[in-house]
Protein backbone atom coordinates (compact mmCIF):
# COMPACT_ATOMS: atom_id res chain seq x y z
CA UNK A 1 0.00 0.00 0.00
CA UNK A 2 1.59 3.64 -0.93
CA UNK A 3 1.41 6.88 0.47
CA UNK A 4 -1.16 8.70 0.67
CA UNK A 5 -1.68 12.88 1.17
CA UNK A 6 -4.47 15.09 2.10
CA UNK A 7 -4.08 17.94 -0.48
CA UNK A 8 -7.05 20.34 -0.17
CA UNK A 9 -9.79 20.45 2.29
CA UNK A 10 -13.20 22.70 3.01
CA UNK A 11 -15.71 23.35 5.19
CA UNK A 12 -18.55 25.64 5.70
CA UNK A 13 -19.87 26.39 9.45
CA UNK A 14 -21.78 24.30 11.40
CA UNK A 15 -24.71 24.92 12.77
CA UNK A 16 -28.16 26.49 11.39
CA UNK A 17 -28.73 26.24 7.44
CA UNK A 18 -32.32 26.40 7.07
CA UNK A 19 -31.99 27.67 3.23
CA UNK A 20 -29.98 25.32 2.08
CA UNK A 21 -30.34 21.34 0.82
CA UNK A 22 -28.01 18.93 1.34
CA UNK A 23 -26.27 19.42 -1.98
CA UNK A 24 -25.55 23.16 -1.18
CA UNK A 25 -23.81 22.53 1.94
CA UNK A 26 -21.85 19.46 0.07
CA UNK A 27 -20.93 21.83 -2.57
CA UNK A 28 -19.83 24.37 -1.08
CA UNK A 29 -17.25 21.95 1.31
CA UNK A 30 -16.12 20.14 -2.53
CA UNK A 31 -15.39 23.44 -4.05
CA UNK A 32 -13.43 24.83 -1.78
CA UNK A 33 -11.49 21.80 -1.27
CA UNK A 34 -10.82 21.60 -4.72
CA UNK A 35 -9.94 24.81 -5.55
CA UNK A 36 -7.37 24.33 -1.86
CA UNK A 37 -5.75 21.41 -3.83
CA UNK A 38 -5.31 23.24 -6.98
CA UNK A 39 -7.23 20.28 -9.15
CA UNK A 40 -9.87 20.34 -11.64
CA UNK A 41 -13.19 18.28 -10.82
CA UNK A 42 -12.72 16.74 -13.85
CA UNK A 43 -9.99 15.25 -12.30
CA UNK A 44 -11.52 13.38 -9.11
CA UNK A 45 -11.62 9.23 -9.92
CA UNK A 46 -13.54 8.37 -7.56
CA UNK A 47 -15.97 9.92 -5.00
CA UNK A 48 -16.72 8.86 -1.34
CA UNK A 49 -19.69 10.72 0.26
CA UNK A 50 -20.27 10.55 4.31
CA UNK A 51 -23.88 10.89 5.59
CA UNK A 52 -25.96 8.96 7.71
CA UNK A 53 -30.01 10.59 8.09
CA UNK A 54 -30.59 12.02 4.87
CA UNK A 55 -33.43 8.86 3.94
CA UNK A 56 -35.17 9.30 7.48
CA UNK A 57 -34.67 13.09 7.86
CA UNK A 58 -34.73 14.52 4.23
CA UNK A 59 -36.10 11.34 2.35
CA UNK A 60 -33.51 11.16 -0.23
CA UNK A 61 -30.89 8.50 -0.99
CA UNK A 62 -27.97 8.56 -3.30
CA UNK A 63 -26.75 11.77 -1.30
CA UNK A 64 -23.02 11.30 -3.48
CA UNK A 65 -24.01 11.71 -6.56
CA UNK A 66 -25.94 15.10 -6.31
CA UNK A 67 -23.02 16.80 -3.94
CA UNK A 68 -20.76 15.94 -6.50
CA UNK A 69 -22.54 17.13 -9.61
CA UNK A 70 -23.01 20.25 -7.98
CA UNK A 71 -19.28 20.49 -7.55
CA UNK A 72 -19.02 19.16 -11.33
CA UNK A 73 -18.54 15.92 -10.65
CA UNK A 74 -19.89 12.55 -12.64
CA UNK A 75 -19.42 10.06 -14.69
CA UNK A 76 -16.95 8.39 -12.17
CA UNK A 77 -17.50 5.16 -9.10
CA UNK A 78 -19.27 7.17 -6.07
CA UNK A 79 -19.66 6.24 -2.82
CA UNK A 80 -22.45 6.73 -0.32
CA UNK A 81 -21.17 5.51 2.92
CA UNK A 82 -23.28 5.38 6.16
CA UNK A 83 -21.67 4.07 9.65
CA UNK A 84 -23.55 5.80 11.80
CA UNK A 85 -21.63 9.02 13.46
CA UNK A 86 -18.19 7.52 11.74
CA UNK A 87 -20.00 8.01 7.93
CA UNK A 88 -18.12 11.18 7.63
CA UNK A 89 -14.47 9.24 8.50
CA UNK A 90 -15.50 6.17 7.25
CA UNK A 91 -15.54 7.81 3.73
CA UNK A 92 -12.40 9.40 4.31
CA UNK A 93 -10.75 5.72 5.34
CA UNK A 94 -12.57 4.15 1.68
CA UNK A 95 -10.64 7.20 -0.14
CA UNK A 96 -8.08 6.79 1.84
CA UNK A 97 -7.81 3.23 0.55
CA UNK A 98 -8.91 3.59 -2.93
CA UNK A 99 -5.36 5.25 -3.35
CA UNK A 100 -3.29 3.68 -0.78
CA UNK A 101 -4.17 0.29 -3.02
CA UNK A 102 -3.46 2.31 -6.67
CA UNK A 103 -6.56 1.51 -8.47
CA UNK A 104 -7.03 5.63 -7.98
CA UNK A 105 -4.55 8.95 -7.45
CA UNK A 106 -7.19 11.20 -6.98
CA UNK A 107 -10.08 11.02 -4.51
CA UNK A 108 -12.65 13.15 -2.70
CA UNK A 109 -14.07 12.60 0.47
CA UNK A 110 -16.83 14.40 1.66
CA UNK A 111 -18.99 14.38 5.13
CA UNK A 112 -22.56 16.28 4.59
CA UNK A 113 -25.81 16.23 6.95
CA UNK A 114 -28.77 18.70 7.80
CA UNK A 115 -29.98 17.11 11.93
CA UNK A 116 -31.11 21.24 12.72
CA UNK A 117 -34.36 21.66 13.50
CA UNK A 118 -35.90 24.71 14.51
CA UNK A 119 -38.15 22.91 17.37
CA UNK A 120 -34.95 21.16 18.62
CA UNK A 121 -35.74 17.70 20.62
CA UNK A 122 -33.37 14.21 21.18
CA UNK A 123 -32.57 12.99 17.27
CA UNK A 124 -34.83 9.93 16.64
CA UNK A 125 -33.07 7.02 15.65
CA UNK A 126 -35.96 4.71 15.41
CA UNK A 127 -36.72 1.34 16.99
CA UNK A 128 -35.34 -1.43 15.24
CA UNK A 129 -33.17 -2.47 18.67
CA UNK A 130 -35.14 -3.69 21.54
CA UNK A 131 -33.32 -1.53 23.94
CA UNK A 132 -35.03 1.51 21.79
CA UNK A 133 -38.47 -0.14 22.08
CA UNK A 134 -38.08 -0.15 26.06
CA UNK A 135 -37.63 3.73 25.63
CA UNK A 136 -33.42 3.71 25.49
CA UNK A 137 -32.27 7.09 23.64
CA UNK A 138 -28.96 8.13 22.76
CA UNK A 139 -28.62 10.89 25.60
CA UNK A 140 -30.39 8.27 28.01
CA UNK A 141 -27.33 5.84 27.29
CA UNK A 142 -24.57 8.06 27.59
CA UNK A 143 -26.08 8.76 31.14
CA UNK A 144 -25.67 5.80 31.74
CA UNK A 145 -22.04 5.11 30.95
CA UNK A 146 -21.57 8.47 32.73
CA UNK A 147 -23.13 7.33 36.20
CA UNK A 148 -21.53 3.66 36.20
CA UNK A 149 -18.12 5.68 35.55
CA UNK A 150 -18.94 8.38 38.35
CA UNK A 151 -20.05 5.47 40.72
CA UNK A 152 -16.51 3.52 39.88
CA UNK A 153 -14.25 6.50 40.57
CA UNK A 154 -15.99 9.20 42.27
CA UNK A 155 -16.35 12.00 39.16
CA UNK A 156 -18.45 14.87 40.06
CA UNK A 157 -21.22 16.71 37.57
CA UNK A 158 -19.14 19.83 38.27
CA UNK A 159 -16.02 18.02 36.98
CA UNK A 160 -17.91 16.33 33.40
CA UNK A 161 -19.24 20.25 33.23
CA UNK A 162 -15.43 21.21 32.49
CA UNK A 163 -15.97 19.32 29.11
CA UNK A 164 -18.31 21.79 27.69
CA UNK A 165 -16.47 25.21 29.32
CA UNK A 166 -13.00 23.96 27.44
CA UNK A 167 -15.09 22.87 24.27
CA UNK A 168 -16.89 26.01 24.26
CA UNK A 169 -14.05 28.20 25.24
CA UNK A 170 -11.71 26.36 21.87
CA UNK A 171 -15.38 27.16 20.08
CA UNK A 172 -14.83 30.89 20.46
CA UNK A 173 -12.22 31.00 18.92
CA UNK A 174 -13.28 29.15 15.88
CA UNK A 175 -15.49 31.17 12.92
CA UNK A 176 -16.42 27.48 11.43
CA UNK A 177 -17.78 26.82 15.31
CA UNK A 178 -22.24 26.74 15.70
CA UNK A 179 -21.31 27.92 19.24
CA UNK A 180 -19.31 30.83 19.45
CA UNK A 181 -19.47 31.73 23.40
CA UNK A 182 -18.31 30.42 26.12
CA UNK A 183 -19.79 29.24 28.92
CA UNK A 184 -19.24 28.72 33.04
CA UNK A 185 -19.60 25.64 34.86
CA UNK A 186 -22.72 27.09 36.41
CA UNK A 187 -24.78 27.58 33.30
CA UNK A 188 -23.41 23.99 32.01
CA UNK A 189 -25.64 21.94 35.18
CA UNK A 190 -28.26 25.20 34.94
CA UNK A 191 -29.41 24.09 31.58
CA UNK A 192 -32.30 21.78 31.28
CA UNK A 193 -32.24 18.13 32.26
CA UNK A 194 -32.00 16.18 29.18
CA UNK A 195 -31.17 12.73 31.25
CA UNK A 196 -29.41 12.63 34.47
CA UNK A 197 -26.73 14.04 34.97
CA UNK A 198 -26.05 15.37 31.64
CA UNK A 199 -27.74 18.68 30.64
CA UNK A 200 -28.88 20.41 27.49
CA UNK A 201 -24.97 22.11 27.54
CA UNK A 202 -23.54 18.93 28.08
CA UNK A 203 -25.02 17.16 25.15
CA UNK A 204 -23.92 18.40 21.61
CA UNK A 205 -26.10 20.09 19.09
CA UNK A 206 -28.65 19.40 16.30
CA UNK A 207 -26.44 20.59 13.01
CA UNK A 208 -26.14 21.46 9.80
CA UNK A 209 -22.98 21.46 7.82
CA UNK A 210 -20.70 19.85 5.23
CA UNK A 211 -16.75 19.00 5.24
CA UNK A 212 -14.32 17.54 2.34
CA UNK A 213 -11.00 16.74 1.07
CA UNK A 214 -9.18 15.74 -1.68
CA UNK A 215 -6.63 13.01 -1.53
CA UNK A 216 -3.94 12.05 -3.78
CA UNK A 217 -0.54 10.04 -4.68
CA UNK A 218 3.01 11.38 -4.03
CA UNK A 219 3.37 11.46 -7.74
CA UNK A 220 0.38 13.87 -7.60
CA UNK A 221 0.90 15.58 -4.57
CA UNK A 222 4.41 16.17 -6.41
CA UNK A 223 2.91 17.42 -9.53
CA UNK A 224 0.76 20.09 -7.26
CA UNK A 225 3.25 21.36 -5.15
CA UNK A 226 1.43 21.19 -1.98
CA UNK A 227 2.61 20.39 1.77
CA UNK A 228 2.74 17.07 2.37
CA UNK A 229 0.03 16.12 4.95
CA UNK A 230 0.37 12.50 5.51
CA UNK A 231 -2.21 9.99 6.65
CA UNK A 232 0.00 8.08 8.84
CA UNK A 233 -2.91 5.87 10.03
CA UNK A 234 -6.84 5.25 8.99
CA UNK A 235 -8.51 2.90 11.16
CA UNK A 236 -12.11 1.73 11.39
CA UNK A 237 -13.25 -1.12 13.81
CA UNK A 238 -16.73 -2.16 15.18
CA UNK A 239 -17.72 -3.21 18.71
CA UNK A 240 -17.78 -6.33 20.83
CA UNK A 241 -20.86 -6.79 21.57
CA UNK A 242 -19.95 -10.08 24.32
CA UNK A 243 -21.74 -9.90 27.19
CA UNK A 244 -20.90 -9.30 30.26
CA UNK A 245 -19.87 -5.57 28.86
CA UNK A 246 -18.40 -2.89 31.22
CA UNK A 247 -20.98 0.24 31.06
CA UNK A 248 -18.67 2.80 30.90
CA UNK A 249 -15.51 0.64 29.10
CA UNK A 250 -16.14 1.53 24.93
CA UNK A 251 -13.42 -1.48 23.94
CA UNK A 252 -13.64 -1.15 20.63
CA UNK A 253 -11.50 2.20 21.45
CA UNK A 254 -8.95 0.29 22.78
CA UNK A 255 -8.93 -1.53 20.18
CA UNK A 256 -9.28 0.80 17.15
CA UNK A 257 -6.47 3.27 19.05
CA UNK A 258 -3.70 0.19 19.70
CA UNK A 259 -4.17 -0.80 15.69
CA UNK A 260 -3.57 2.95 15.00
CA UNK A 261 -0.67 3.79 16.72
CA UNK A 262 1.01 0.75 15.52
CA UNK A 263 0.03 1.52 11.63
CA UNK A 264 1.21 5.11 12.13
CA UNK A 265 4.35 3.84 14.30
CA UNK A 266 4.10 6.24 16.76
CA UNK A 267 2.33 6.78 20.35
CA UNK A 268 -0.10 9.12 22.04
CA UNK A 269 3.28 11.07 23.21
CA UNK A 270 3.96 12.33 19.58
CA UNK A 271 0.22 13.40 19.34
CA UNK A 272 0.16 17.34 19.52
CA UNK A 273 -3.58 17.81 18.92
CA UNK A 274 -6.21 15.50 18.90
CA UNK A 275 -9.93 15.74 17.43
CA UNK A 276 -12.17 13.68 19.75
CA UNK A 277 -15.91 11.97 19.75
CA UNK A 278 -17.39 14.37 22.25
CA UNK A 279 -20.97 14.07 21.62
CA UNK A 280 -21.53 13.92 25.42
CA UNK A 281 -19.01 15.49 27.97
CA UNK A 282 -18.28 12.19 29.56
CA UNK A 283 -17.35 11.02 26.23
CA UNK A 284 -14.34 13.44 26.04
CA UNK A 285 -12.95 11.64 29.33
CA UNK A 286 -13.35 8.22 28.53
CA UNK A 287 -11.48 8.76 25.15
CA UNK A 288 -8.52 10.51 27.55
CA UNK A 289 -8.14 6.94 28.40
CA UNK A 290 -8.87 4.63 25.75
CA UNK A 291 -6.53 7.34 23.61
CA UNK A 292 -3.49 5.81 25.80
CA UNK A 293 -3.68 9.53 26.97
CA UNK A 294 -4.36 8.57 30.53
CA UNK A 295 -4.84 5.66 32.47
CA UNK A 296 -8.67 4.31 33.12
CA UNK A 297 -10.38 6.14 35.88
CA UNK A 298 -7.21 9.37 35.86
CA UNK A 299 -9.24 11.13 32.62
CA UNK A 300 -10.25 13.78 34.47
CA UNK A 301 -7.13 14.78 35.71
CA UNK A 302 -5.44 15.86 32.07
CA UNK A 303 -9.26 18.47 32.09
CA UNK A 304 -8.37 19.63 35.63
CA UNK A 305 -4.72 20.51 35.07
CA UNK A 306 -5.90 22.17 31.55
CA UNK A 307 -3.54 20.08 29.96
CA UNK A 308 -6.08 19.07 27.15
CA UNK A 309 -6.41 22.68 26.75
CA UNK A 310 -5.50 25.12 23.54
CA UNK A 311 -1.68 25.65 25.21
CA UNK A 312 -1.71 22.48 27.55
CA UNK A 313 0.76 19.37 26.65
CA UNK A 314 -1.95 17.66 24.39
CA UNK A 315 -4.62 20.01 23.21
CA UNK A 316 -8.18 17.88 22.86
CA UNK A 317 -11.17 19.25 20.61
CA UNK A 318 -9.04 23.16 19.94
CA UNK A 319 -11.81 23.67 17.60
CA UNK A 320 -14.10 23.23 19.56
CA UNK A 321 -15.44 19.77 19.29
CA UNK A 322 -18.85 18.40 18.61
CA UNK A 323 -20.33 19.87 22.24
CA UNK A 324 -19.15 23.26 20.84
CA UNK A 325 -18.39 23.41 17.01
CA UNK A 326 -21.21 20.88 16.39
CA UNK A 327 -22.51 17.63 15.24
CA UNK A 328 -24.03 17.02 11.51
CA UNK A 329 -23.69 13.67 12.04
CA UNK A 330 -22.22 12.12 8.79
CA UNK A 331 -19.93 15.58 8.31
CA UNK A 332 -18.30 15.30 11.64
CA UNK A 333 -15.53 12.75 10.88
CA UNK A 334 -14.84 14.96 7.84
CA UNK A 335 -14.78 17.84 9.79
CA UNK A 336 -12.12 16.52 12.02
CA UNK A 337 -9.54 15.79 9.11
CA UNK A 338 -10.27 19.41 7.75
CA UNK A 339 -9.56 20.91 11.16
CA UNK A 340 -6.47 18.72 11.83
CA UNK A 341 -4.83 19.43 8.33
CA UNK A 342 -5.50 23.40 9.05
CA UNK A 343 -3.68 22.65 12.29
CA UNK A 344 -0.71 20.66 10.60
CA UNK A 345 -0.66 23.64 7.86
CA UNK A 346 -0.16 26.48 10.34
CA UNK A 347 -3.27 28.08 9.19
CA UNK A 348 -6.05 27.79 12.13
CA UNK A 349 -5.69 31.32 13.39
CA UNK A 350 -6.12 31.86 16.51
CA UNK A 351 -6.93 28.53 17.72
CA UNK A 352 -3.56 27.06 16.36
CA UNK A 353 -1.23 24.72 18.17
CA UNK A 354 2.16 26.09 18.09
CA UNK A 355 4.54 23.53 15.94
CA UNK A 356 1.79 20.95 15.46
CA UNK A 357 3.08 18.09 13.43
CA UNK A 358 0.91 15.31 14.52
CA UNK A 359 -2.62 15.36 14.78
CA UNK A 360 -4.98 12.68 15.46
CA UNK A 361 -8.84 12.72 14.80
CA UNK A 362 -11.30 9.97 16.05
CA UNK A 363 -15.39 9.10 15.61
CA UNK A 364 -17.48 7.26 17.47
CA UNK A 365 -20.64 6.27 16.14
CA UNK A 366 -24.04 3.92 16.83
CA UNK A 367 -25.18 2.06 19.49
CA UNK A 368 -25.94 -1.83 19.93
CA UNK A 369 -26.14 -3.72 23.16
CA UNK A 370 -24.13 -1.44 26.14
CA UNK A 371 -21.33 -0.93 23.20
CA UNK A 372 -20.91 1.71 19.44
CA UNK A 373 -21.19 0.42 16.31
CA UNK A 374 -18.48 1.84 15.02
CA UNK A 375 -14.83 3.65 15.43
CA UNK A 376 -12.91 5.30 13.07
CA UNK A 377 -9.39 6.53 13.99
CA UNK A 378 -6.93 9.01 11.48
CA UNK A 379 -3.49 9.91 12.04
CA UNK A 380 -2.34 12.79 10.13
CA UNK A 381 1.20 14.14 10.17
CA UNK A 382 3.31 16.50 8.34
CA UNK A 383 4.94 13.84 5.78
CA UNK B 1 -58.96 -10.80 26.42
CA UNK B 2 -60.93 -10.09 23.17
CA UNK B 3 -60.10 -11.77 19.74
CA UNK B 4 -57.78 -9.61 17.46
CA UNK B 5 -56.24 -7.91 21.32
CA UNK B 6 -53.32 -10.37 21.54
CA UNK B 7 -50.80 -9.24 23.60
CA UNK B 8 -47.49 -9.69 21.85
CA UNK B 9 -44.25 -10.21 23.46
CA UNK B 10 -41.90 -6.99 22.81
CA UNK B 11 -38.87 -9.25 21.73
CA UNK B 12 -39.74 -13.11 21.27
CA UNK B 13 -35.99 -13.92 22.28
CA UNK B 14 -36.14 -11.89 25.19
CA UNK B 15 -39.36 -12.89 27.20
CA UNK B 16 -41.81 -16.17 26.76
CA UNK B 17 -45.29 -16.74 29.21
CA UNK B 18 -44.60 -19.54 31.70
CA UNK B 19 -46.36 -22.74 31.05
CA UNK B 20 -50.01 -23.46 31.86
CA UNK B 21 -52.66 -20.85 32.36
CA UNK B 22 -52.00 -16.98 33.35
CA UNK B 23 -48.71 -18.23 35.18
CA UNK B 24 -47.05 -14.67 33.85
CA UNK B 25 -43.84 -14.38 31.82
CA UNK B 26 -40.18 -14.88 32.80
CA UNK B 27 -36.71 -13.38 31.03
CA UNK B 28 -35.52 -16.12 28.69
CA UNK B 29 -32.07 -16.14 26.93
CA UNK B 30 -29.69 -18.56 25.02
CA UNK B 31 -26.82 -20.85 26.52
CA UNK B 32 -24.27 -22.67 24.11
CA UNK B 33 -24.36 -26.07 24.91
CA UNK B 34 -21.03 -26.47 23.60
CA UNK B 35 -19.15 -23.86 25.59
CA UNK B 36 -21.58 -23.14 28.15
CA UNK B 37 -21.98 -19.24 27.37
CA UNK B 38 -24.86 -17.41 27.49
CA UNK B 39 -26.56 -14.56 25.65
CA UNK B 40 -29.77 -11.86 25.77
CA UNK B 41 -31.77 -11.94 23.99
CA UNK B 42 -31.57 -16.16 22.82
CA UNK B 43 -29.45 -15.90 19.16
CA UNK B 44 -29.17 -18.46 16.41
CA UNK B 45 -25.73 -19.50 16.69
CA UNK B 46 -22.62 -19.09 19.19
CA UNK B 47 -20.12 -16.79 17.68
CA UNK B 48 -17.08 -18.96 19.41
CA UNK B 49 -18.57 -22.30 18.24
CA UNK B 50 -20.97 -21.96 15.22
CA UNK B 51 -21.75 -25.27 14.54
CA UNK B 52 -19.72 -26.95 16.71
CA UNK B 53 -22.49 -26.01 19.47
CA UNK B 54 -25.86 -24.96 19.51
CA UNK B 55 -27.68 -22.37 21.26
CA UNK B 56 -31.01 -23.27 22.88
CA UNK B 57 -33.29 -21.66 25.00
CA UNK B 58 -32.65 -21.21 29.04
CA UNK B 59 -34.80 -19.27 31.39
CA UNK B 60 -32.95 -16.45 33.08
CA UNK B 61 -32.94 -15.22 36.74
CA UNK B 62 -35.60 -12.82 37.80
CA UNK B 63 -32.91 -11.19 40.08
CA UNK B 64 -30.11 -8.95 39.71
CA UNK B 65 -28.31 -5.75 41.00
CA UNK B 66 -28.46 -2.98 39.56
CA UNK B 67 -25.65 -1.44 38.25
CA UNK B 68 -26.02 1.40 36.25
CA UNK B 69 -29.27 4.12 35.64
CA UNK B 70 -30.38 7.21 34.99
CA UNK B 71 -33.95 9.13 34.26
CA UNK B 72 -34.74 10.68 31.51
CA UNK B 73 -36.34 13.82 30.99
CA UNK B 74 -36.27 14.66 27.28
CA UNK B 75 -37.55 11.38 24.95
CA UNK B 76 -39.64 10.40 21.99
CA UNK B 77 -43.03 9.62 22.29
CA UNK B 78 -42.79 8.57 25.69
CA UNK B 79 -44.00 10.05 28.62
CA UNK B 80 -41.49 11.57 30.92
CA UNK B 81 -39.68 11.02 33.25
CA UNK B 82 -39.37 7.84 33.43
CA UNK B 83 -36.33 5.78 34.50
CA UNK B 84 -33.89 2.76 32.64
CA UNK B 85 -31.45 1.40 33.35
CA UNK B 86 -28.55 -1.80 33.36
CA UNK B 87 -29.25 -4.98 35.35
CA UNK B 88 -26.80 -7.85 36.24
CA UNK B 89 -28.25 -11.29 36.38
CA UNK B 90 -26.18 -13.72 37.84
CA UNK B 91 -25.82 -15.78 34.45
CA UNK B 92 -23.27 -12.96 33.98
CA UNK B 93 -24.68 -11.24 31.92
CA UNK B 94 -26.00 -7.05 31.89
CA UNK B 95 -28.88 -6.28 30.66
CA UNK B 96 -30.67 -3.40 29.99
CA UNK B 97 -34.00 -2.51 31.08
CA UNK B 98 -36.91 0.05 31.92
CA UNK B 99 -36.82 0.59 35.62
CA UNK B 100 -40.06 0.28 37.42
CA UNK B 101 -39.98 2.75 40.93
CA UNK B 102 -42.55 4.84 43.21
CA UNK B 103 -39.59 7.34 43.58
CA UNK B 104 -36.68 7.88 41.68
CA UNK B 105 -34.51 9.16 44.98
CA UNK B 106 -35.17 5.17 45.58
CA UNK B 107 -32.49 4.35 43.08
CA UNK B 108 -28.78 3.25 43.79
CA UNK B 109 -26.26 1.42 42.16
CA UNK B 110 -25.43 -1.54 43.58
CA UNK B 111 -29.56 -2.66 44.95
CA UNK B 112 -31.04 -5.83 44.66
CA UNK B 113 -34.06 -5.87 41.55
CA UNK B 114 -36.46 -8.64 40.72
CA UNK B 115 -37.96 -8.82 37.05
CA UNK B 116 -41.55 -7.63 36.55
CA UNK B 117 -44.01 -7.84 33.35
CA UNK B 118 -46.58 -5.30 32.27
CA UNK B 119 -48.90 -4.49 29.02
CA UNK B 120 -47.88 -1.26 27.52
CA UNK B 121 -50.20 0.09 24.53
CA UNK B 122 -48.07 1.71 21.65
CA UNK B 123 -49.58 5.29 19.50
CA UNK B 124 -50.95 3.00 17.53
CA UNK B 125 -53.31 0.76 19.87
CA UNK B 126 -51.05 -2.44 19.47
CA UNK B 127 -50.80 -4.30 22.89
CA UNK B 128 -47.17 -5.09 24.08
CA UNK B 129 -46.04 -7.40 27.16
CA UNK B 130 -42.76 -5.68 28.41
CA UNK B 131 -39.98 -6.53 30.95
CA UNK B 132 -38.65 -4.27 33.66
CA UNK B 133 -36.54 -4.35 36.77
CA UNK B 134 -37.97 -2.99 40.39
CA UNK B 135 -36.37 -3.10 43.42
CA UNK B 136 -36.37 -6.40 44.86
CA UNK B 137 -39.27 -7.68 47.81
Amino acid sequence: MRDVYVVGVGMTPLGKHLDKQLRDLGREACLQALRDAGVYPGEIEAGFCGNCLAPVLQGETGVGQSVFWEAGINKIPVINVENACCSGSTAFREAWLSVASGLYDTALAVGVEKTYTQKGGVLDIGTADLELKLGLVLPAYFALVANHYMSEYGLSKEDLAQVTVKNRLHGSLNPYSQFQKAVSVEEVLGSPVISEPLTRLSCCPLSDGAAAAVLVSGDILRKLGKKPILVAASVLQSGGYDNPMNPSKWELNYRAAQEAYGRASLGPEDVDLAEVHDCFTISEVLHYESLGFANRGEGIELLKSKQTYLGGSTPFNVSGGLLAKGHPVGCTGMAQIVETVWQLRGQAGKRQVENAKVGLTHTMGGMKEGDCKAVTINILRVG
Amino acid sequence: MEKGQEIVPIDKAAIRPLPGENQGWCLIGGRCLSCGRYFFPKREICPQCFDRGRVEETVLSCKGILVSYTVIHRAIDKNVPYAVGYVKVPENMVIFAPLEIREFSDLSIGMEMEVAFSEEETADKLKWMVYKFRPAS
